[in-house]
């Protein structure tokens, strides 16, 4: 039976020896490097849930309207196997605190009464459920519950809780329904998010992250991985809202209930007997604590009202992923990030029927950014008057002299000629004086 | 009585054209001199030094005509390449420098003024000098021996010493700007404290004019 608490992520555990040595590698750690510090998204396993997405509306839980003994069809998404399917059937009034009647794949005497749910397997991942006739109990509202589905995608296992829809029935309902549950596929790096020790990447405040989803990685056997739209958010893992920790020996473990429960105004939409199992299908993914972004909760059940601040006074910090490729984009931390560890969520997808939708957790240890000196002010400089600078001197022997030969020569020239005037005249007169 | 006009006599004449031809022979061997003629230039205009600096002196080299050289208790030295100058102080007319001597180096007014402590000049202390491309007037040491290239680099020690000490400075860079663009270079210009340019043309030897100035940027060490 599909519990809250079977969704629960169990996300890290941090003993104390592996405290030290995060601090051994912080100390360790080259600085980062231009091209930033390189994070492969390749998750040892995924974890694969299946949503009734039809049945978030906008503000509450809404049933999928069916006849009464119409049929509905389950479109299975790619890479799930119905082939140990068991399913059951629960019908009761709308306050009803327990169901009327059961119809199981599987009946027994000791349902209330005993139905046979017949299911037929239509090929191509489509199951068709028939839904029960009216037998005038006022029992129209109807939990599908299946069990028993399993993942074949590579590393992926599905989730034990199952997949459960949300039916009201009337005669004047659309005969047939086809439903396609979203795939949500969660993962965590750098270890497993089941009970394994981990020691977050060390990282400084302000490094470039460099993350990328290599071929290997088990997400892109899932369909999922493509950066290119994805977002993410980073939030400090002492947000008690969000995660906690739980000592066991000496280790001490986190665990995170990435959403809050089923909120209570939207639990009391549906049927008291429904309640659990369709808290059970309330989303759980990474990108639920924003509220706000793409993620299947912000579509459905926890809207779009959410605080940018966390209930335990944590701002959501949303930094830009700049893709550089399909697989492969790059993010700064942001500089004043506190040191401590960090969970960084990184969401894709739009949660619609039939899609897929990746949370991954990248773990981080955050050392504080070193205190850089405030740059002093760039001064304008004032600036003097400029001169131009006539500095050459070209020798005298190659040109500076020339006026003065020029008129040395001339003086001497006209001396001569002078003197030859006044010679002539001399013997003129001495001619005429006679 | 009326006056008569006499007309000049022979031996008049012939004692004009005789100083006629002795005043052209004195400005032929004027222009024949070897000597520069800024020396003398120098020693007429060399008052504008502040203080009324002692008379200038005449050094000989041998091989060389007398040099006329100011003297300075202020002067620039680059070891690298043996330059000591004196130097005196210097103010631009109608926006251009043109030192008055081949021999000293001066300070550019009214902008920073050497002193021992660089620190305590709020401004660019420019030095100019003439250079005339035979590698012994004023800034010539500051060219390469072929007069391609800056004979200065970065690194190199400049001094400029006063009667109050010896300031130090070090080249950071030398750059060649051309003469009509000198005046709009910012970076010459500007007035940092502390910091000594060096101005002087990028003459070659020859009787072609200089295009372009060397400029050589040092800062206080």
């Amino acid at each position: 039976m599909a519990s809250s608490h079977t969704r629960r992520a169990r996300l890290c555990r941090t003993g104390a020896t592996g405290a030290a040595a995060a601090l051994l590698l912080l100390a360790g750690a080259p600085s980062a490097a231009a091209a930033g510090i390189a994070i492969p998204l390749e998750p040892s396993a995924l974890a694969i849930s299946l949503y009734p997405m039809e049945n978030f509306g906008e503000e509450d839980f809404t049933p999928v309207q069916v006849q009464w003994g119409g049929s509905v069809v389950v479109q299975l998404p790619d890479g799930v196997d119905a082939t140990d399917l068991t399913a059951e059937l629960l019908l009761g009034e709308e306050e009803a605190e327990e169901p009327s009647r059961i119809f199981s794949t599987e009946p027994s005497t000791e349902m209330p009464p005993p139905g046979v749910l017949v299911v037929t397997d239509l090929g191509d991942g489509e199951l068709e459920v028939e839904m029960p006739v009216d037998a005038n109990l006022g029992d129209s509202m109807a939990i599908l519950v299946m069990e028993g589905l399993t993942a074949t995608m590579t590393g992926s296992e599905l989730a034990d809780t199952g997949l459960a829809y949300f039916f009201e029935l009337d005669a004047a309902f659309p005969a047939t329904q086809t439903v396609s549950p979203a795939v949500l596929v969660d993962s965590s790096v750098p270890c497993d998010q089941y009970e394994s020790v981990c020691d977050g990447i060390p990282v400084t405040a302000g490094d470039e992250l460099a993350l990328s989803v290599p071929p290997t990685s088990a997400l892109r056997a899932a369909g999922v991985g493509n950066l290119a739209d994805a977002e993410v958010m980073l939030l400090p893992m002492d947000d008690e809202e969000y995660f906690h920790w739980e000592s066991v020996g000496e280790e001490q473990y986190v665990g995170g209930e990435l959403t809050p429960e089923l909120p209570a105004e939207t639990a009391a939409e549906v049927p008291p007997f429904a309640a659990e199992l369709l808290a059970g299908s309330a989303p759980v993914t990474g990108g639920a604590p924003d509220a706000g972004g793409a993620s299947p909760a912000a579509a459905g059940v926890l809207a779009a009202d959410a605080a940018p601040v966390t209930a335990a006074g944590h701002e959501l910090v949303e930094p830009t992923l700049v893709a550089t490729g399909p697989y492969a984009a790059t993010m700064t931390l942001p500089a004043d990030t506190e040191a401590g560890s960090h969970a960084l969520f990184i969401s894709e997808g739009d949660g619609t029927p039939g899609s897929r939708y990746a949370t991954t957790v990248v773990f981080l240890e955050v050392a504080a950014a070193p205190v850089v000196a405030p740059a002093a002010p760039v001064v304008a400089m004032p600036v003097n008057a400029g001169l131009r600078s006539d500095t050459g001197w070209i020798d005298d022997e190659a040109s500076g002299s020339w006026p003065l030969l020029a008129t040395g020569a001339g003086m001497l020239l006209a001396a001569g000629a002078g003197g030859v005037a006044l010679a002539r005249t001399r013997r003129t007169s001495g001619t005429c004086a006679d | 009585m009326r006056g008569l006009r006499r007309r000049p006599g022979r031996r008049t004449l012939g004692a004009g054209l005789t100083a006629l031809a002795l005043a052209g022979a004195t400005v032929l061997g004027v222009g024949l001199s070897p000597e520069p003629l800024v020396g003398s230039r120098a020693l007429v205009e060399s008052p504008a030094a502040p203080g009324d600096l002692p008379a200038a002196v005449v050094a000989a080299t041998s091989g060389e005509a007398p040099r006329v050289v100011p003297t300075s208790p202020v002067h620039l030295l680059v070891p690298s390449v043996g330059l000591d100058l004196p130097l005196l102080a210097h103010t631009p007319r109608r926006g251009v420098i043109n030192p008055p001597a081949l021999t000293a180096g001066y300070w550019i007014e009214p902008y920073g003024v050497p002193a021992a402590d660089p620190a305590a000049v709020d401004n660019t202390v420019y030095i100019a000098a003439h250079s005339a491309g035979r590698g012994s007037d004023g800034f010539d040491p500051l060219l390469s021996a072929d007069r391609r290239d800056s004979a200065v680099s970065a690194g190199d020690l400049v001094q400029v010493s006063t009667p109050e000490g010896t300031a130090d400075y070090t080249v950071e860079r030398t750059a060649r700007y051309d003469k009509d663009d000198l005046p709009d270079a910012v970076e010459v210009w500007e007035a940092v404290p502390g910091r000594l340019v060096l101005i002087t043309c990028f003459q070659r030897a020859g009787a072609r004019a200089a295009t372009e100035n060397l400029v050589v940027f040092a800062v206080a060490s």
